[in-house]
């Protein structure tokens, strides 16, 4: 794995476009456009303020920078550098932004998620969405990019509106038996909206395209509900993750559950191969030596390395106890996701924050565990292959496939990767650079 | 026998007294007398015989005894003892015949008597035996009914602590389920109170949203506005649309379009998974009929269910079997046919396999064929050695690891140490045929220096030649010349003599030009020139830079000639 070198970040706002050419970063308020294979800067823009986003659009044609302070944001083209488009929010403020599946239109949300304004590229046309929903996952595309599902929430009532996308046409608007909806998510074969409930009840609800209601599920009453929701790539299986620290598998044929995965402290099953990663003692390796000795200063001592061991069954992890009376506790299954070929499920249980759990999917059953020495803060699967990336906000990117995993130093000049907020898209950029 | 016993006389009275003693106790004296009594019973009879007997009838009273014992045995129905009287007043005589036949009789009748006083006595010993085993049965049956009774409190006791403690647990459990049923209904209340509180709130929070759209909407803020510099063509190329019924009803339709090729996609995907499955169960059917079917040739000993069922079955199949195309059709009964007969062999299998275990164990009790026992235990030596080259395996890679381990961390010291070594090694090999080189250039140096050396000596020669021609010449000059100043001349031949000793100098600079370095060193030349220099000399004569590798440092040499050597010309 070769790894390019560092540059400047700000606030770790880089993303690859779609057509995997060129990479956008940002730095303050500049946004620098580099060559993927060169990291030759290609353009360079200049926008009125800091810069808080930044998306491609789906063609690779446009960049838009949203400065959510002034309520700007800007577009910038990337085969006429001269072209120039902002939109200016004013008073209404600027909370989200992002692009519409065509690339030729703009969705923005104002504050207080008063409305969601369309604005369109090709004719300079505005249209407004009212009562937009406050929620973490209100907006959200079909993979065609055809049809735009959106949730609202009138006189105290959710409701589920979906869009045309190319016309901006309402096609269905129906109330959904939710206390106060969390989130919505298309299938990807973009049939089915899975819409769920607040974590207090645990409700998720499964809509056909045509605004029918196909099924509800929920699993128990009284205690905190649904944490976390991941569809399998080929629209089979939704995997619906709870505060009870499991995950139950649906199956699109019933939507019933056909199996549930609890995450226990201690593995027992000498089937499941446990990966810990232990630190290797600093020693000075081949590649280290330079002769003729190096210049003083030159360059900084070789932070220590780590490796992965095999730990025999049985093996307890290292869990955290949550605080009881906050809200938000740590406990749960805060991250789920599929590899793209829906064999296997990478979870992550907040109680014990330092393992990654891999399931096999046509077996059902726990495939891998992988323990870190620090909480692991994101990964993301290789869009190819069953591969996974984890990061932990350490100088090192630990790769796992079903052959065995290892641990990468990132060169940093020794620094850690400072506050990986925006991990993902990291770790994005890591599966560009090698899958 | 009362009237008996009060005619005797009382000096018979004490074995009379026992006699009766003994038999009027008879009824009434315990059992354990009684074989006593019997023999007692007997024997005084055959001793006293003659003195009771004496008692009874003496010579004196021959007529009356007579006359009493006829009296008695007439009453008991004998036959008289006298002789049939004539006449009335005649002295009866004893009809002997008559007493002799009574006395048969009455011992017959004595005979009975006993035998019956024996059996009485028998029986009643019988009896008494019964009665102390009834007795004894009798006490314990009513030991055991004491102890029984005792349990049986003892049971109700602990019975009804029991339900004691049953009926406290189950109010308990009552108390907990009320206790949960209270708590959840106090949850459920404070979630509707929650839910109204926050939908209070929400209207609130809405009026305010509204409020604060209307002025958004009214203020008509012209900073509201999107300046792009020229629209951009539509991604895919089409002109936009205005938005009309049609649209709407065509985008309906392309909704109902992806959702029916999603529905036929996957009902083809089930289709296809049915079939597969049909055809596994078909295959699974004909296998399990395939197995036993065999079993009908083997001995008929057993003719059991199983094999009439098999027959039947099988016929019965190979009816269905010729309908294999029905079965691709998948309506109700065509699948509860398929599945009943995949249960019925199954089922069929399955007793057949329970048989087979079944005579395994019995074989195996009985200990009938060896060749059973043999195999199991070469399968149990088999594995014994299987372990055992496991075990052996499992050592030889630990030791394995562990060799490696060991040469991973001495491999470490070890090759950068070595490495260094060979580095060292390396760069010495450099060194030396840097040095050889160096030699080499040095020799090729040295000889062209004194090349060099001897080709300035000669230049000094011929140098020191010219002057001295030269001065002969401007000796001439200045004996010819008369009008020109002193200095001037001096300038003048100085000038003209430098410009003139430079462009010398020069030519024989450009004929060693091949040579990189001009060693020149001030003391080989000075002497030489002692005598005719005058003139300041700076010669700057840089190096080429055709370093090598540092061996030769670059060097410049600056030759000065410092004095100035007033010329004593003339």
């Amino acid at each position: 794995m070769n790894f390019s070198e560092v540059f400047k970040l700000s606030s770790l706002l880089c993303k690859f476009s779609p057509d995997g050419k060129y990479l956008a970063s940002c730095v303050q308020y500049r946004l620098v456009v580099r060559d993927v294979n060169t990291l030759q800067i290609l353009q360079l823009y200049t926008c009125l303020d800091q810069i808080q986003h930044i998306e491609w659009s789906a063609d690779s044609l446009f960049i838009l920078c949203a400065m959510y302070k002034r309520g700007l944001v800007q577009v910038w083209s990337l085969e006429q550098p001269e072209w120039h488009c902002k939109i200016d929010e004013g008073s209404a403020g600027l909370v989200a932004s992002c692009w519409s599946p065509d690339g030729r239109h703009i969705l923005n949300t104002t504050e207080f998620h008063l409305r969601i304004t369309v604005w369109s590229l090709c004719t300079k046309s505005v249209s407004y969405i009212k009562y937009p929903k406050a929620c973490l996952q209100g907006i959200t595309f079909t993979r065609d990019g055809r049809y735009m599902a959106l949730a609202e929430r009138r006189d105290c009532k959710d409701y589920v509106s979906i869009f045309v996308c190319s016309d901006w046409q309402l096609l269905r608007h129906f109330d959904t038996d939710t206390q106060d909806l969390t989130g919505i998510e298309w299938a990807p074969n973009g049939c089915v909206l899975a819409v769920w409930d607040t974590c207090l009840e645990y409700k998720i609800l499964l809509y056909s395209l045509d605004g029918r209601l196909l099924s509800t599920y929920s699993a128990y009453e009284w205690s905190l509900g649904i944490k976390s929701v991941a569809w399998s790539p080929s629209s089979q299986f939704l995997a619906v993750g709870s505060y009870d620290g499991k995950v139950r598998i649906l199956n699109h044929v019933t939507w019933k559950m056909i199996t549930e995965f609890g995450h226990p402290a201690a593995i027992n099953d000498p089937k499941i191969v446990v990966y810990k990663e232990a630190e290797k003692s600093p020693q000075l390796g081949l590649g280290c030596l330079s002769f003729p000795p190096p210049r003083a200063g030159a360059g900084p001592l070789p932070s220590s390395e780590s490796k992965y061991e095999i730990a025999s069954v049985p093996v307890s992890l290292q869990t955290l106890k949550p605080v009881t009376d906050r809200a938000n506790p740590k406990i749960g299954i805060g991250m789920l996701a599929f590899s793209p070929d829906s064999y296997f499920l990478a979870t992550r249980n907040d109680n014990i924050p330092n393992a990654v759990w891999v399931w096999d999917i046509q077996k059902l059953r726990l495939f891998a565990v992988l323990e870190q020495l620090s909480p692991v803060r994101a990964f993301q699967w290789d869009p190819q292959q069953p591969r996974l990336a984890i990061c932990t906000g350490g100088s090192r990117l630990y790769l796992w496939s079903p052959a065995g995993c290892m641990s990468v130093q990132v060169p940093g000049e020794g620094k850690h990767i400072p506050e990986a907020t925006d991990v993902a898209a990291l770790l994005c950029a890591v599966w560009h650079h090698t899958g | 026998m009362g009237d008996w016993m009060t005619v005797t006389d009382p000096g018979l009275s004490s074995e009379s007294k026992t006699i009766s003693q003994y038999t009027s106790e008879t009824k009434m004296s315990p059992s354990s007398l009684y074989s006593q009594q019997v023999l007692c019973s007997s024997i005084p009879l055959s001793k006293n015989v003659h003195s009771f007997f004496s008692a009874f009838c003496t010579e004196d009273n021959i007529e009356q005894s007579i006359s009493y014992l006829d009296q008695e045995l007439t009453t008991f129905g004998f036959p008289s003892l006298y002789e049939e009287s004539k006449g009335k007043e005649t002295k009866r005589e004893l009809n002997i015949v008559a007493v002799l036949n009574c006395m048969n009789e009455l011992l017959v009748l004595q005979r009975k008597n006993l035998l019956a006083q024996e059996n009485v006595e028998t029986q009643n010993l019988k009896l008494g035996s019964d009665m102390d085993h009834l007795q004894s049965c009798y006490s314990k049956l009513k030991e055991q009914l004491e102890t029984s009774r005792r349990e049986m409190i003892g049971l109700q006791e602990r019975d009804r602590q029991l339900q004691c403690k049953n009926r406290n647990l189950h109010q308990l459990l009552k108390n907990e389920k009320d206790e949960v049923q209270k708590l959840q209904n106090i949850i459920a209340s404070r979630a509707t109170q929650y839910n109204h509180d926050m939908k209070r709130k929400e209207r609130e929070y809405n009026k305010l949203k509204e409020r604060l759209h209307q002025l958004v909407m009214n203020k008509k803020d012209k900073k509201i506005a999107m300046d792009i510099l020229n629209y951009v063509g539509r991604a895919d190329g089409k002109r936009g649309s205005w938005r009309t019924g049609k649209t709407e009803a065509r985008n309906e339709d392309e909704m109902y379009k992806i959702l029916l090729n999603d529905y036929e996609y996957r009902q083809k995907q089930i289709l296809m998974e049915n079939a597969e499955l049909k055809k596994v169960l078909q295959q699974m059917k004909k296998e399990m009929i395939s197995l036993l079917s065999p079993q009908k040739k083997k001995p008929r000993e057993r003719v059991d269910d199983s094999t009439g069922t098999v027959i039947s079955d099988v016929e019965e199949d190979a009816g269905e079997l010729s309908r294999e195309s029905m079965w691709d059709l998948s309506c109700e009964t065509v699948r509860e046919q398929l599945t009943n007969s995949i249960r019925k062999q199954w089922r069929i299998l399955k007793s057949h396999v329970e048989k087979l275990d079944n005579q395994v164990s019995k074989v195996h009790l009985e200990g009938f064929n060896d060749e059973d026992v043999i195999s199991r235990q070469d399968h149990e030596q088999e594995t014994e050695k299987l372990e055992l080259e496991i075990q052996q395996c499992k050592e030889m890679i630990k030791t394995q690891q562990q060799l490696l381990q060991q040469l991973a961390t001495a491999y470490d010291d070890d090759t950068t140490s070595l490495l260094r070594d060979c580095y060292l090694l390396e760069e010495k090999e450099r060194l030396k045929e840097e040095w050889s080189l160096f030699k080499e250039q040095k020799k090729n140096f040295e000889r062209e220096r004194r090349s060099f050396t001897e080709a300035a000596i000669r230049l000094g020669l011929e140098r020191k030649a010219f002057e001295e021609e030269r001065a002969s010449w401007l000796k001439q000059q200045f004996l010819n010349m008369t009008t020109f100043d002193h200095q001037n001349s001096e300038n003048v031949k100085l000038f003209s003599a430098f410009s003139g000793n430079f462009c010398q100098t020069r030519s024989c600079i450009s004929e060693h030009s091949s040579i990189n370095v001009l060693n020149i060193t001030a003391e080989e030349i000075k002497p030489n020139q002692v005598g005719g220099e005058c003139t300041n000399q700076k010669w700057s004569v840089a190096s080429r830079p055709g370093s090598q590798e540092g061996c030769y440092s670059g060097c410049s040499l600056s030759y000065t000639n410092s004095h100035v050597e007033k010329d004593d010309l003339p």
